[in-house]
């Protein structure tokens, strides 16, 4: 950019249009540098409402797969009572593991979404569509992995099969 | 002026930015991601879904869900691509008079009109972001995309209520990322692999006399439509499934949740493995069998990725070559090589792009956002945001500070922070009675002055004596935008002020300023341990000072066992306040801090006796006693530096 001023008379013009260039660059940096005030503090405070987010979207398949887990607790109850004993006091051990982190998800605002009903792609996502004699078309038939949000943000979409109109 | 939105209107996902202080910015959608699916449904209750949303019930809505739109958009009936598309895509489309029509809840839409769609989502979401209304945008189109497409793309703006200002090339908007169109006569190559196509353009950059300026020209095209990242998936897919077969006898591809699993560890495990050398496919309880419960668990090095996909990435050099005939050039032509689309963060792809072209590509913009912000770059162009001579600002490449006590450099502009700039700090004397400072300006990055380049000194005299630390002497340095530094330091009683200028601070060579920053690095560590040392040396000396100036004041006040106890730590502190053992230095340091609090509590405890005993004001002192004077510190008053 060349800074020299010209001394001819014409190049009063000049100099004025380039003095309001100026100016209008000079206003439009302003604005952009206040801008990015505003929008610094917007995001901290998001950051400060989400700063879990990507911690927790690591944890969640380990949540899934200890869920998973808990599904397939064996059935131990034709076993004799001194095996039975020690084996349903670890199954009870694993639902109070599993207590604490509902107890601390519940308090920084992370819930499970609902999966009961008509199918909402706002918070669900369909992998299949199945036929049911059971569920109303465009309900949902099973959650294959649970969806969660975070105070009012989808952390993850629940997984679901949906029923289909079987014609 | 509002601002013009730069939009990648990809096949498989679309992306905003714009330029907000000089500098492109993605924006993010209203759900919080960079990137948007470029799919559009009507759902069973007639509700136009666009976005992430739509992609969610696109199983569930097969026939009214229309994705890839982009490779209709603009061609006619009878076009091969149309024919061929037609077989494999589950949406219904219909020929109207030469044109195409895709059908969704029974109704006929243009592919404009679903491509207007998504522009109308991506338009909302950043005048939502951006608090203003946007009514203009640069999009951009593939650069062989014929008159009539890029025609129907800006149909599909101007739908959405855009005005489209210009259509420019994906890979001319790459090179705009990467501020290559200011290479005059350099020919450029842009590799774009995505989620389902895979684009090779060879660009010559030119200068037009016309307009005084560079142009970025097409030279040649080739790729292949249905070549992407999907496919690199589908062969990690096929091969965890077979795995597990052959381990456990068991198709999990006949298990739908598995299955699911199964995908999303496969994508999970590739993404991984750009980082690391080996990963594991970790899926607990996948599926059970009359022996109960069974695991998937398979190691996969990054060496055995390579070796499934290996073909598909050589597949992509056939097109390259193709390219490169096409324009007539050899590799060894070629300037620069530069990245797109996700599957380029795969190491086996850049490997294979550096091997054929025999140069390092460019890779520091996010590949996915790439073609976006060389929308927004195009976008600031027209709106005067970026000249066309560009109004470039320059950084301070090294630190610039001042030597204070102990031979320690204190910084106050770190280096790139962007010019011009002004940076003040008060600073005080070191030495009771200090009636001049001398300010040694100094450039560089290690702790240590004596480390750094010294770029000038000056004295300020005149200072009014009083006690070290009283003084406050104000030191400014001012960068301009030519990089000449002033530094001024003001004494703040007498406003008398020294200034120095120095014009050379930013005209170190880049090899001069990287050897300054390694030697720093090299010695950051003896750098910390000594600074750590001089700091612990001045709080030393500052302890002693103020404790003794406190045992004179405290006077017959305290006890002598107590003033005893604190002589003696006094005495310990001085001993070893000049040696190099920093733990001694604090340890002696601490111990005369705990036994000089019994003189401060001391002293509070005197005046608030004398408080209480204390006759009023205008009542005569009675005998032995002395009229406080005027003069005297009162109780509730104080001096603070600011």
């Amino acid at each position: 950019m060349n800074d020299e001023p010209r001394t001819t008379d014409d190049g009063l013009q000049t100099e004025c249009t380039r003095c309001a260039e100026y100016l209008d660059g000079w206003k439009r940096c302003k604005a952009d540098y206040e801008n990015l005030i505003k929008e610094t503090d917007r995001r901290r405070m998001e950051f400060t409402k989400y700063a879990n987010e990507e911690l927790l979207s690591l944890l969640l398949p380990a949540i899934d797969q200890y869920e998973t887990a808990l599904a397939f607790t064996p059935d131990v109850s034709d076993l004799p009572d001194e095996q039975q004993k020690p084996l349903k006091n670890w199954i009870i051990g694993l639902h109070a593991v599993r207590d604490l982190w509902e107890a601390a998800f519940a308090q920084i605002g992370l819930e499970k979404v609902l999966t009961v009903g008509t199918f909402d792609p706002t918070v669900h996502e369909a992998v299949e569509q199945e036929t049911s004699d059971t569920v109303a078309p465009g309900d949902i038939i099973k959650v294959l992995q649970d969806g969660w949000r975070i105070r009012d943000k989808l952390l993850r979409p629940a997984k679901v099969i949906v029923a289909t109109d079987p014609s | 002026m509002s601002k013009i939105l730069g939009i990648d209107l990809g096949t498989t996902n679309s992306c905003m930015a714009v330029v907000e202080g000089g500098q492109p910015k993605v924006i993010e959608n209203a759900e919080g991601n960079r990137t948007t699916p470029s799919i559009v449904a009507v759902a069973k209750t007639g509700e136009r879904l666009v976005g992430q949303i739509a992609k969610r019930q696109a199983v569930v809505n097969p026939t009214n869900t229309v994705f890839s739109v982009k490779r209709l958009i603009g061609r006619r009936w009878d076009d091969g691509e149309v024919q061929r598309d037609l077989k494999w895509l589950p949406y219904q489309i219909v020929q109207k008079d030469d044109g195409v029509r895709v059908t969704m809840s029974g109704k006929d839409f243009s592919p404009e009109e679903v491509s207007a769609n998504i522009l109308q989502k991506l338009k909302a979401d950043a005048e939502t972001k951006l608090g203003e209304k946007i009514t203009e945008a640069v999009i951009t189109v593939p650069a062989y995309f014929d008159d009539s497409q890029r025609q129907a793309t800006k149909v599909a703006g101007e739908i959405a209520g855009l005005n489209v200002r210009r259509i420019i090339n994906e890979p001319t908007a790459a090179a705009l990322a990467y501020g290559f169109d200011r290479k005059k006569d350099e020919k450029i190559v842009v590799y774009d692999l995505g989620g389902g196509t895979f684009d090779v353009s060879v660009l010559e950059i030119a200068f037009d006399a016309g307009t005084s300026q560079n142009t970025v020209e097409v030279r040649a095209t080739n790729g292949d439509t249905h070549l992407g990242g999907d496919d690199f998936d589908q062969v990690l897919i096929h091969w965890i499934v077979e795995e597990y077969r052959k381990l456990e006898g068991i198709d999990l591809s006949k298990d739908t949740l598995a299955l699911q699993r199964v995908k999303a560890a496969a994508e999970k495990a590739k993404i991984e493995l750009s980082s690391a050398m080996e990963t594991e496919v970790n899926e607990a309880f996948i599926t059970m069998d009359a022996g109960g419960p069974k695991h998937l668990l398979l190691k996969l090095s990054r060496a055995k990725l390579e070796e499934l996909v290996g073909d598909l990435v050589e597949k992509t050099l056939e097109p390259c070559r193709k390219a490169m005939a096409d324009d007539k050039l050899e590799p060894k032509d070629i300037n620069e090589v530069i990245l797109v689309g996700g599957m380029t963060r795969m190491p086996l792809v850049q490997q294979a792009v550096e091997k054929f072209f025999g140069k390092k590509p460019n890779m520091t913009v996010n590949p996915d956002e790439v073609v976006a912000i060389g929308a927004a770059v195009q976008a600031g162009n027209l709106q005067g945001d970026i000249k066309g001579e560009l109004l470039l600002l320059d950084v301070t490449p090294l630190s610039l500070g001042l030597e204070t006590l102990g031979g320690v450099m204190t910084k106050l502009i770190e280096r790139n922070t962007t010019i011009p700039t002004s940076k003040s700090q008060i600073f005080s004397t070191a030495a009771d009675g200090q009636t001049s400072v001398e300010i040694h300006v100094l450039q560089g990055e290690r702790d240590m002055s004596e480390g750094n380049r010294s770029l000038g000194r000056f004295t300020l005299s005149g200072i009014p004596t009083a006690p070290r630390g009283v003084p406050q002497v104000e030191v400014t340095f001012d960068i301009d935008a030519n990089g000449i530094l002033s530094v001024k330091a003001q004494d703040k009683a007498t406003n008398k002020e020294q200034k120095i200028t120095i014009t050379a601070s930013t005209n170190l060579s880049k090899d001069e300023v990287e050897k300054m920053k390694k030697d720093a690095e090299a010695h950051a560590d003896d750098d910390k341990k000594r600074h750590e040392l001089i700091e612990a040396k001045n709080m030393a000396e500052s302890m002693i000072y103020t404790t003794e100036k406190m045992l004179k004041e405290a006077g017959d006040t305290i006890a002598e066992a107590d003033r005893k106890d604190v002589e003696e730590k006094i005495e310990a502190l001085k001993k070893v306040k000049d040696g190099d053992d920093v733990a001694a230095i604090k340890t002696a340091g601490d111990a005369l801090a705990t036994a000089g609090q019994k003189v401060g509590e001391a002293m509070y405890k005197k005046q608030q006796n004398d408080a209480a005993t204390t006759p009023a004001p205008d009542a005569p002192p009675s005998d032995g006693e002395t009229k406080p004077s005027d003069d005297e510190p009162k109780e509730g008053e104080f001096e603070s530096k600011a």
